[in-house]
């Protein structure tokens, strides 16, 4: 079982290469510096990769002193996980169908599923929640701060 | 004179006293939900600020920070659950005063001790943040790129335990900092044709999604549900306890303002470190663990400290040492304030406003302290559902209303996404922001000071400052990594010690 330094390491190296490789696509102007724009990010990238490997290698003597690598450590954390997706959804929902129904009816429909998922039992204390939830942050917004909300394109003709 | 009349002409511009109530008042309810820091309540207040006033906006922040400290001590007393990290010390006498039905007097031990606190961390912050700032005016861009890296070097204390995570960390906020238009060049980055990203990130987005989402996705999966029984009233200690508080208190205002000068050691560690010590110097050191009232003030009074000598490092290097005062400099740059000596010489204003903005907050925070009490009850005693979704729905409305932007809300997802699994992997967030936020300070003074010399390097030795600044990095850098190999040293020969008596 792959411990979470062993994890965390790889995306390190992962990263790290994805981002040296575009590094090396960096256009570079004829008038740049000796540096240049890629100067930067290519250290930073070959860093990256190299404390992942060291992140990968900590982990794996870790694992090898302790003899037993530690599976409790991921223990529930799919189930968590998926929870996490869940909600992150929501909040995707909220992002693609907020310029179509506008910010008011959009954030009493956000607040009223994420209090669900979340394990608020539907009723009209759920209801109150959402209307009254929706029409303060649409108040502070704006009539108190002025920001220009989406109005939406479905009440607009 | 002048000066006194000019304190108290700002002191009753209600320009200041309303942010700094508003402020404290946000603090206090944000501090007393466990789970939400300091930090977060401070991100989850700064879209608004965008609409404000500059001095508006940094006061309300700092007031916040004010605020919150002493809230986190509410849930600590009551429910046994600290709302802040830096309560957790509070937990120990506090809760078991709370049981004695003493829970009323271990609030108002917990709000005394929190405005002096603040108070001497307010002078403090008064005396050395601006001789340190000017002498930072004679900054060349060799000595900007040193003080970067004297920023960066704080990393290496503040990695938690794997100092290898604290440095992946920090280079991911440095690579954040690459995407957008070359400093020098002009020539785009990562950008990958989308013209969003031309400007680059946006510290606030990041900022938001590490420490608030991230959280909330966290919590999606909690179904804890604590509550208070007892609804307290305040009440504030008499003259012959007052006498007995003094000790721990001054042994709290300098830990305090020690640890808070001091990037990355924090309340944390200020509020153990004086409990510990006022323990040691107590007459009475057998209550401490069983309801002692000096085992609250230590505490409580050195993370009201820190809540105002952690601003020293940010308002003179613009460095900032904790999650808190990171986010304050988020506050600066949205109203393209930068932190560090050209703030004291261009804005003035702003940081005179900010110190009176704080005194304002110390006060208030003891009659605002009182009158929301029954709020914060009433808040943490809410169904989490609710409360999150309330939290969540505010973080949209709020990132979108900076820039009227979905783009910059999609980014701030993302970054919640990121934030999500380095709290799973262990990843420290502060010096991804460190990163982020020193990132184009470093590049863009490492390359024009090359520029200027020919590209000749030892230019970063030669000017006086920047060796200055560089020898200091390296000093704490080695510091901090004698102390965890020293740490680590004495941790084996402890278990040493233990397998050789088993």
């Amino acid at each position: 079982m792959l411990s979470r330094d062993f994890a965390g390491g790889l995306a390190a190296i992962v990263l790290g290469s994805l981002y040296l490789y575009f590094a090396f696509q960096q256009r570079v102007s004829a008038l740049a510096d000796t540096i240049g724009p890629a100067g930067m990010p290519k250290v930073l990238g070959i860093l990256m990769i190299a404390l992942g490997l060291v992140l990968c290698l900590q982990a794996l003597y870790q694992t090898y002193r302790l003899k037993v690598a530690d599976s409790r450590q991921w223990q529930g954390q799919g189930r968590k996980l998926l929870r996490a997706a869940g909600l992150l959804c929501l909040a995707i929902a909220y992002l693609l169908v907020v310029s179509y129904l506008g910010y008011a009816l959009s954030i009493a429909i956000l607040l009223c599923f994420v209090a669900l998922y979340l394990g608020a039992k539907p009723g009209w204390q759920l209801g109150l929640v959402a209307l009254g939830g929706a029409t303060m942050l649409w108040a502070i917004f704006v009539i108190v701060l002025g920001v220009q909300m989406p109005a939406g394109m479905l009440f607009q003709g | 004179m002048e000066a006194v009349a000019g304190f108290f002409t700002q002191f009753f511009d209600i320009y200041l006293i309303l942010p700094a109530v508003l402020g404290v008042a946000w603090g206090i309810i944000g501090g007393s939900m466990p789970g939400i820091s300091p930090s977060i309540t401070m991100a989850l207040l700064l879209p608004f600020t965008y609409a404000l006033e500059p001095s508006f906006a940094i006061v309300l922040l700092a007031s916040t920070y004010v605020g919150a400290e002493y809230g986190g001590s509410i849930p600590a007393i009551l429910i046994r659950t600290p709302g802040t990290n830096a309560a957790a010390a509070s937990v120990l006498d506090g809760y078991e005063m709370n049981r004695q039905g003493k829970a009323g007097l271990a609030l108002g031990i917990s709000l005394y001790s929190g405005v002096i606190g603040s108070l001497v961390g307010l002078s403090l912050l008064v005396m050395l943040s601006g001789p340190l700032a000017q002498l930072a005016l004679a900054f060349t861009p060799p000595a900007y790129f040193a003080l970067g890296v004297l920023g960066l070097s704080v990393i290496v204390s503040l990695s938690g335990e794997s100092l290898v995570k604290g440095l992946i960390a920090a280079l991911f906020g440095l690579m954040v900092s690459t995407i957008g238009t070359d400093p020098v060049s002009g020539i785009s980055r990562y950008t990958f044709g989308l013209s969003d990203l031309l400007s680059g990130i946006q510290p606030i987005l990041v900022m938001v999604g590490l420490f608030a989402l991230s959280e909330l996705l966290r919590q999606a999966s909690n179904t804890e549900d604590t509550r208070v029984k007892a609804a307290p009233r305040i009440e504030f200690p008499d003259n012959k306890l007052k006498k007995r508080l003094i000790l721990p208190q001054s042994i709290g205002a300098l830990f305090g303002g020690f640890e808070g000068v001091m990037p990355g050691a924090g309340g944390t560690v200020a509020s153990f470190m004086s409990y510990n010590e006022a323990r040691r110097w107590s007459k009475k050191p057998d209550e401490f663990g069983k309801g002692s009232p000096e085992g609250i003030a230590a505490p409580e009074t050195a993370n009201n400290t820190v809540a105002e000598t952690s601003l020293i490092p940010l308002l003179s290097f613009g460095i900032p040492g904790s999650n808190s005062t990171a986010i304050l400099l988020g506050g600066f740059l949205i109203h393209g304030l930068v932190p560090g000596p050209l703030l004291f010489a261009r804005s003035g204003d702003v940081i005179n406003d900010l110190y009176v903005g704080i005194f304002i907050a110390a006060i208030a925070l003891l009659v605002i302290g009182i009158m929301i009490m029954p709020a914060c009850i009433w808040l943490v005693n809410r169904p989490r559902p609710y409360l999150n979704a309330f939290i969540l729905a505010l973080i949209m409305s709020g990132i979108y209303s900076i820039n009227n932007s979905l783009f910059e809300l999609s980014v701030m997802l993302v970054a919640g996404v990121i934030g999500y699994f380095m709290r799973l992997l262990k990843f420290p967030f502060l010096p991804t922001v460190l990163g982020l936020v020193l990132g184009f300070m470093i590049e863009s003074n490492f390359r024009r000071s090359l520029l200027l010399s020919g590209d000749d390097y030892s230019i970063f030795l030669t000017d006086s400052i920047s060796l200055i600044l560089l020898s200091l990095a390296a000093l704490f850098i080695i510091g901090s990594l004698s102390r965890r190999l020293l740490q680590m040293l004495f941790r084996q020969l402890k278990t040493k010690v233990t397998d050789t008596t088993d």
